[in-house]
């Protein structure tokens, strides 16, 4: 059974006389990379590394990606079509406010000493982006239930 | 066509099933080869930016024999490492974006064709994990927090080139796929308005979060935007005298030594003192003013006025040697950054100064008194503070 006719978004490819070159170069970038890790093993921690990026890997398809996926679906769940995208941004949006900011609304990086490290309420001003993503959300939603009404 | 690896039933049949998911989620607009296409060229552009600007950092910071950095324009690295954080920053949302919407492509059936195809889409664990890597240890810095074990600028400086070696790897197999896509008329006859209308608002969606990620953060180099950059993890205009201080003489352990009384500044070359200068006679010198930034590697920066005695003046007057290179060295007594080397020509840079004084003030002990290097063109970590001895090579 010709198992790749069931896939009309199928991907194209590699063609080998420009991929094998380009398998090479960017070989020997990585190497160059792979190389400076190890001969300043003691800053660089090799190993430490090699497993940051595997749990990336495995952090983004097992966990991060389900999640969003169940979120998307969630959402499609309990809100109706016209709000579903601006919603879904807005989730996603705001997610990606809360990752970025969490080590600063809990101080992690602080300084005693220094009150120039990490000076703002990140709190506060955290949730006052939130709110500003869902705004614009709901403006989003309002333009389109109105722009459905006079259709 | 016959598969090159027989599997267990059981595995082929998830494999089919999860293909048959693939193939119905590639139908979205949003999971469609166009909007891969447009991520793709604009995640390029600006993982170049970033590799570009984080390389010349790294070079001017450890110079190898081929490399020398000018002292003009005064500012340019104040702008090549705030759009390396800033570009970084703004790459976060595309990069999710991305992840979102090739995803499904994750679970083609069979998992490859054929062993190119194979290395291709292996190639994508370092690409995407690397990704992560840079993007992760890069925020997680400019916001002072490090949770792992190596020395951030070494790893991030070792796998930048992982990341950059498996783009040009994957940037070459989907070549011809992106230059389709991106040279195709966007309506064109093969594509219904609402899908083009959806991918433009995924688009549109993703744009609007990395501009707002980019505002709330750019003002603490950007000084005009510093009151929209809420989550910025520094403001150019917060800390002792007005600006952010980077290391504290606490932190340095140096509170005592930075304020006794006795405080002289040596000039040595080849372990002899040449002179010596106290307080009293570096304030005698003829005083050069220079309007310079502080640049961070963090991605901030502040441009302030300083008084000082300059470089070459000082050497000059002990007796140095022209034309050599100086090992500028701190009262700090230990650490990475205790000292930093200028180059002859960065020396004979008028405004390569010993500052003594900051907006017409004193420095703050913890901005460096009583002498810090201030010098056009250079890293902040290489602006040494607490300055005690100019080492003559």
């Amino acid at each position: 059974m010709n198992e790749r006719s069931e896939q009309p978004h199928d991907e194209e490819h590699p063609r080998p006389l420009l991929f094998i070159p380009a398998l090479i170069a960017g070989w020997a970038i990585i190497g160059f990379g792979i190389r400076s890790a190890l001969s300043h093993s003691d800053d660089a921690h090799p190993f430490a590394l090699l497993v940051h990026i595997v749990t990336f890997d495995l952090a983004h398809d097992l966990v991060i990606a389900p999640l969003v996926l169940v979120v998307g679906w969630l959402v499609a769940k309990v809100v109706p079509e016209t709000a579903r995208g601006p919603v879904r941004a807005a989730c996603a949006a705001s997610a990606l406010f809360i990752v970025f900011s969490y080590p600063l609304v809990r101080r992690w990086g602080l300084r005693p000493s220094n009150s120039s490290a990490l000076p703002l309420e990140y709190g506060r001003n955290l949730a006052i982006v939130i709110g500003l993503v869902w705004l614009v959300a709901a403006a989003v939603i309002v333009r389109r239930v109105r722009s459905n009404r006079t259709t | 066509m016959k598969p090159a690896l027989t599997v267990p039933e059981p595995v082929a049949m998830v494999g089919r099933r999860l293909s048959r998911w693939r193939e119905a989620r590639l139908d979205d607009p949003r999971h469609s080869d166009r909007v891969a296409a447009i991520l793709g060229a604009l995640l390029g552009v600006s993982f170049l930016v970033c590799f570009l600007t984080g390389l010349l950092s790294h070079l001017i910071q450890h110079p190898p024999s081929w490399f020398s950095w000018t002292t003009r324009p005064a500012g340019l690295y104040r702008v090549t490492q705030g759009l390396h954080v800033a570009t970084g920053v703004a790459t976060i949302p595309l990069l999710f974006a991305k992840l979102w919407s090739v995803f499904p492509r994750l679970f083609r059936w069979p998992v490859a064709d054929n062993a190119l195809h194979a290395i291709e889409r292996l190639s994508l664990l370092t690409l995407i994990g690397g990704s992560l890597f840079m993007v992760t240890t890069g925020v997680a810095n400019i916001e002072l927090w490090y949770p792992w074990v190596f020395f951030f600028p070494a790893g991030h400086y070792a796998v930048s080139f992982v990341v950059m070696g498996s783009l040009v790897i994957h940037a070459t197999a989907k070549w011809a796929t992106a230059r389709r896509e991106l040279r195709r008329h966007p309506a064109g006859p093969r594509e219904p308005a609402l899908s083009v209308a959806g991918r433009r608002r995924f688009l549109g969606a993703v744009g609007a979060t990395s501009a707002a990620l980019v505002v709330a953060t750019v003002g603490q180099t950007v000084s005009p935007l510093r009151k929209l950059s809420i989550l910025a993890p520094r403001r150019p205009d917060i800390g002792v005298q007005g600006f952010p201080v980077n290391r504290t003489a606490v932190e340095a352990g140096v509170t005592d030594t930075a304020q006794d009384p006795g405080f002289a500044l040596a000039v040595e070359t080849g372990g002899e003192t040449l002179r010596t200068f106290t307080l009293t006679e570096l304030g005698e010198l003829p005083q050069r003013s220079a309007t310079l930034p502080i640049s961070c590697v963090e991605g901030w920066s502040t441009s302030q006025t300083w008084d000082g005695v300059p470089v070459r003046d000082i050497l000059d007057r002990a007796g140095a040697p022209a034309g050599r290179s100086v090992r500028v060295e701190s009262l700090e007594g230990g650490g990475r950054y205790r000292s930093s080397d200028l180059t002859p020509g960065q020396i004979d840079d008028a405004d390569t100064i010993l500052a003594m004084r900051v907006k017409g003030e004193q420095l703050h002990v913890d901005h460096g008194f009583p002498l810090r290097l201030i010098a056009p063109n250079r890293p902040g970590v290489l602006q040494t503070k607490w300055v005690v001895k100019l080492v003559v090579s």
